[in-house]
């Protein structure tokens, strides 16, 4: 440990220090004498006061010293420079760029380590040379503009001052990469690179390259000085990092299963953690989770929801030191009843014979369908009222009047759905012309593929519409109760407009086809639903394609879609509705950027929790949730070894504080201005004693 | 001595007072000086024209013969009051601040001038007493007009020197006194050896009428010393350097300490307790002194 002096002339100013001590010799010359006649007065003063002045005296002289020793030397700005042994770094001017780790982990610790980390940027900026350029990178997890190393200091400062720590996940390799390319722009060959973080392991990739800087001799590597923010202390975090709500059937149609996860990012088992399960406000649920180290933890709580509608609700854990990921929004979308009428067109007293036999089965089963389903045949159709209705389902039913075409069409153009089904009471012609362009496509002749009671033959669905959101549930292994249903015969239908096809038979003619008339949807299968003409009806697959198509005809299926978003990921949202919304509100309430797509909305959410959606007349409906990455949940610390072969070997450091390898220098001349300071008010202060 | 006494200006004064407020300034005197043998005989002083209101019986009917016109008979009360000034002229009272001024002594002999002066006039027996450590000077006290230039006289030669024995003056004085009397003490009572401020107010005991005037200079009241100084006793007590504002506060703590213990003493033993400022007008300081002996009387 050594003291330097930046400006080492200003230090001979010191010797003023000697004037006090001259002064005092030089008036040690007797003073003028002075006869007096109270001089009993005076000796008895003197006698009281002798010790304090004597004190006095010399605490002056020390003050008048001091002042005249400390303030010279404050002047020559004096500083300890201690050994630069354990330095990694090289002496000399660089380019300098700080990378101040903003990600959510650095929130640890109700933001203690993002604090040490500003602290350390802070630091390390005031220890800058005067020659040195500088450039600030706040790696937030958001796309910014890296400016090359410039000499504003006070630019680089607000910068850091500005910065906080956000939700996002930060990708930190990138961050130093971006940093070392931002270096480039400085003409100094020297360059270096800080970067104040919480080494948390996933904030690092493991297989990426060191950072480089391209120079005009080709690429070279920067040195690097991590600084720990967490000063290497571990930080044990415990976050719900998957949440799902699927139905409870053992709760009727309104229940809800809410299964999450916890895990353990700590190196001890956490063991009777509180998790509740709130819905609004209300807390509904709880229960204790135990999760070993390191480990996860499945939880399932179950609540009915008493009416239908959009629920938003939470499972909160009891907060630790990382409490942003503790809480684990969801949307809960609990279908409203439905109300069926299924007109049957060839009913039987043989229940498995009846044509609406398996749909009123499959909308019926389980006792947790919201839907209620009235069937009446196809004679008496024409006297029941349509509007308590949701949707309409014509199973093999001849061609009405037009009165009550046209009453039916009414009810689809009002919003109802409806949904044709085939079969031998089916004339094509008389369909075309009765229903016209409410049929998706005009039916043609029907075709005959396999032997009626045959198990073999008949045509397999072929193509589906996998991005609709009926056979969406049937993608990956749920296809195969889907592909290998046999249909012997079915209606080809004429090729037309406006119609989408959900699914072919293997000879490319259309099976399931879709259309929007007005506010209603119309669907039209071209073969029967019960065992006439296919074996759909006793597939896995009819049940939850029946429900799935019911509530789509009613749109209740659209409400269905509870889309769950990782914080700072591009996403594309669906909207249903014709009219985007007119702006959507992040969990403060605050508009969040967003593009309208077709059929859609994309954007990127910021903070965790419900963000709702403002629709055209001013009313908001919860959207969406969105969560913390569960990357940056996970707070387990990269070995300064490994971030130190990450970055460079012995180009690196890895530090729990700023100790610049060139400048481990402690300043002495604020201390020592200090002192003076106090000395001057001290002076002045036994002078008027 | 280079100051006169009895400054034309302030006899002016005092004589000021006379002239415009005989009923103040004789009366005053006189009633402050009453005889405890008042009216035994009284002497003619002078003629005045008769006015309305005079008594008849004083009307001089000689001079009524003679110049045809009334004239009563005034007449002044005979007194035997007998006055002691004592004059403290110790070292210590030569001592004059660095402004330009009266030292004390010189303040204190014009005092005593002025005090001598008055009693004349009234016909008092002034009697003088020069204190200077072991040496005493003593001058019998004389009712007539004549005695007041003697007194004068030494008042003029006093110069400053010895010690101040306050105790040995009193025992003096108190010999002296045989009879009821009035003792004006003009001292800076710098005598530090216990009770002797005391054995001034024990005068008072022995049935005299007791005045005390503590002189002091404003240099000694104040302490308004800024260099370094080295002091001196006037009276052998050796010599100290200091800085006179590390122990100024100290100082007037104990100079007040001291004039309080007077004031005080001189308080408990009905003694008349005056402090004369070097620099204040001497006038003010009688006229104020007589003001309060008339108050006690």
């Amino acid at each position: 440990m050594s003291v330097s002096f930046a400006h080492p002339w200003l230090a001979w100013g010191a010797l003023l220090a000697l004037l006090p001590i001259l002064i005092h010799l030089l008036q040690r010359r007797r003073p003028r004498p002075h006869p007096f006649a109270a001089l009993e007065l005076v000796l008895r003063s003197q006698r009281e006061n002798v010790r304090r002045i004597r004190l006095k005296r010399l605490l002056l002289l020390l003050a008048r010293t001091a002042l005249l020793l400390f303030v010279p030397l404050a002047i020559a700005r004096p500083q300890f420079a201690a050994p630069a042994a354990a330095s990694a770094t090289a002496e000399g001017p660089a380019a300098i760029a700080i990378v101040l780790d903003a990600s959510l982990s650095m929130r640890w610790g109700g933001g203690s380590v993002f604090e040490n980390a500003r602290k350390d940027a802070r630091r390390v900026l005031a220890d800058r040379l005067a020659e040195e350029p500088v450039t600030v990178v706040v790696c937030d997890g958001r796309p910014r503009e890296i400016e090359p190393p410039s000499f504003d200091r006070g630019r680089a400062r607000r910068t850091i001052d500005e910065a906080e720590a956000g939700y996002l996940e930060a990708d930190l390799t990138a961050c130093v990469q971006a940093a070392a390319q931002a270096l480039a722009e400085s003409p100094l060959p020297a360059k270096r690179i800080f970067v104040a973080t919480d080494l948390a392991a996933s904030g690092w990739r493991l297989d990426a390259p060191p950072p480089t800087v391209r120079t005009e001799e080709g690429e070279v590597q920067p040195e690097v000085v991590v600084l720990d923010a967490a000063r290497g202390e571990a930080m044990p975090n415990l976050a719900i990092t998957e949440l799902r709500v699927e139905p409870a059937p053992e709760l009727g149609a309104r229940g809800r299963a809410i299964t999450f996860t916890v895990q353990n990012f700590g190196d001890e088992e956490v063991r009777d953690r509180v998790a509740e399960l709130f819905v609004g406000e209300e807390l509904v649920a709880k229960t204790f989770v135990d999760v070993p180290a390191g480990g996860a933890a499945t939880k399932r709580l179950l609540h009915r929801f008493p009416t239908g509608g959009i629920y938003v609700g939470a499972v909160r854990l009891s907060p630790d030191a990382l409490p942003e990921d503790d809480e684990r929004t969801f949307v809960a979308h609990v279908p409203r009843d439905l109300r069926v009428l299924v007109a049957n067109g060839a009913p039987s007293p043989v229940r498995y014979r009846d044509e609406a036999f398996f749909v009123e089965t499959a909308l019926r089963s389980g006792g947790a369908s919201p839907i209620e389903a009235r069937t009446v045949d196809a004679d008496h159709l024409a006297r029941q009222p349509l509007d308590p209705f949701d949707a309409l389902l014509l199973l093999n039913v001849r061609a009405p009047d037009r009165a009550l075409a046209e009453r039916i069409a009414d009810f689809v153009r009002g919003g109802g759905g409806l949904f044709f089904a085939l079969g031998d009471q089916v004339d094509a012609d008389a369909y075309n012309e009765v229903f016209g362009d409410l049929l998706p496509l005009a039916l043609h002749v029907p075709k005959t593929v396999g032997k009626e009671g045959s198990e073999e033959g008949g045509a397999l669905f072929s193509t589906f519409d996998f991005d609709h959101p009926i056979l969406g549930i049937f993608s990956g292994p749920a296809l195969e109760g889907l592909s290998t249903v046999r249909t012997r015969r079915y209606f080809l239908l004429r090729p037309g407009e406006g119609a989408r096809v959900l699914a072919t038979f293997d000879d490319g003619a259309p099976a399931l086809v879709e259309k929007e008339i007005g506010s209603g949807r119309v669907m039209l299968f071209a073969s029967t639903v019960d065992r006439d003409w296919s074996d759909w009806a006793i597939q896995p697959s009819f049940l939850p394609a029946m429900r799935q198509m019911t509530s789509y005809l009613a749109r209740t299926l659209d409400e269905r879609r509870a889309a769950s978003v990782v914080l700072g990921e591009r996403v594309d949202l669906a909207w249903s509705d014709e009219a985007p919304p007119t702006a959507i509100l992040d969990p403060e309430g605050r508009e969040l950027e967003h593009a309208v797509a077709e059929g859609g909305v994309q954007l990127v959410a910021e903070r965790p929790g419900i963000h709702r959606a403002r629709v055209g007349d001013g009313a908001t409906q919860p959207f969406f949730t969105a969560h913390v990455s569960p990357r940056e949940s996970d707070t387990r610390r990269l070995e300064r070894s490994e971030l130190q072969a990450l970055l460079g070997g012995a180009k690196a450091q890895v530090a729990e504080a700023p100790t610049d390898g060139r400048r481990k220098s402690a300043p002495l001349w604020s201390l020592l201005l200090a002192v003076g300071l106090l000395t001057f008010f001290a002076e002045g202060l036994l002078q008027r004693k | 001595m280079a100051v006169p006494l009895l400054d034309p200006k302030l006899l002016a004064t005092l004589g000021t007072i006379q002239l415009r407020a005989r009923a103040v300034v004789e009366g005053l005197l006189s009633g402050l000086h009453r005889s405890p043998h008042q009216g035994q005989s009284v002497e003619f002083a002078e003629h005045k024209e008769y006015a309305p209101g005079d008594e008849l019986r004083h009307i001089d009917w000689k001079a009524y013969g003679k110049l045809d016109r009334y004239y009563v008979k005034q007449f002044e009360h005979e007194t035997n009051l007998r006055a002691f000034l004592v004059l403290d002229a110790s070292a210590s009272m030569g001592y004059r601040g660095p402004d330009e001024g009266l030292s004390k002594l010189e303040y204190a002999t014009v005092l005593a001038a002025a005090l001598a002066y008055l009693l004349v006039r009234q016909q008092d027996a002034v009697g003088l007493v020069i204190a200077q450590g072991e040496d005493l000077h003593y001058l019998p006290p004389r009712a007539h007009v004549g005695h007041f230039p003697a007194v004068l006289s030494i008042l003029e030669k006093v110069e400053p020197r010895g010690t101040t024995d306050l105790g040995r003056a009193v025992d003096f004085v108190a010999e002296k006194v045989r009879r009821r009397a009035a003792i004006f003490v003009l001292s800076d009572l710098f005598d530090f050896r216990p009770q002797a401020v005391a054995r001034i107010t024990d005068l008072r005991r022995m049935k005299n009428d007791v005045s005390i005037f503590h002189v002091l200079d404003p240099w000694e009241l104040e302490f308004p010393f800024e260099d370094a100084t080295r002091f001196v006793g006037l009276e052998g007590e050796g010599e100290i350097e200091v800085d006179p504002r590390e122990i100024r506060a100290s100082y007037l703590r104990e100079m007040e300490k001291l004039r309080e213990n007077a004031r005080a003493l001189s308080l408990q033993a009905d003694v008349t307790y005056e402090l004369a400022r070097t620099d204040a007008p001497m006038d003010r300081l009688l006229l104020r002194h007589l003001s309060q002996r008339e108050r006690s009387a």
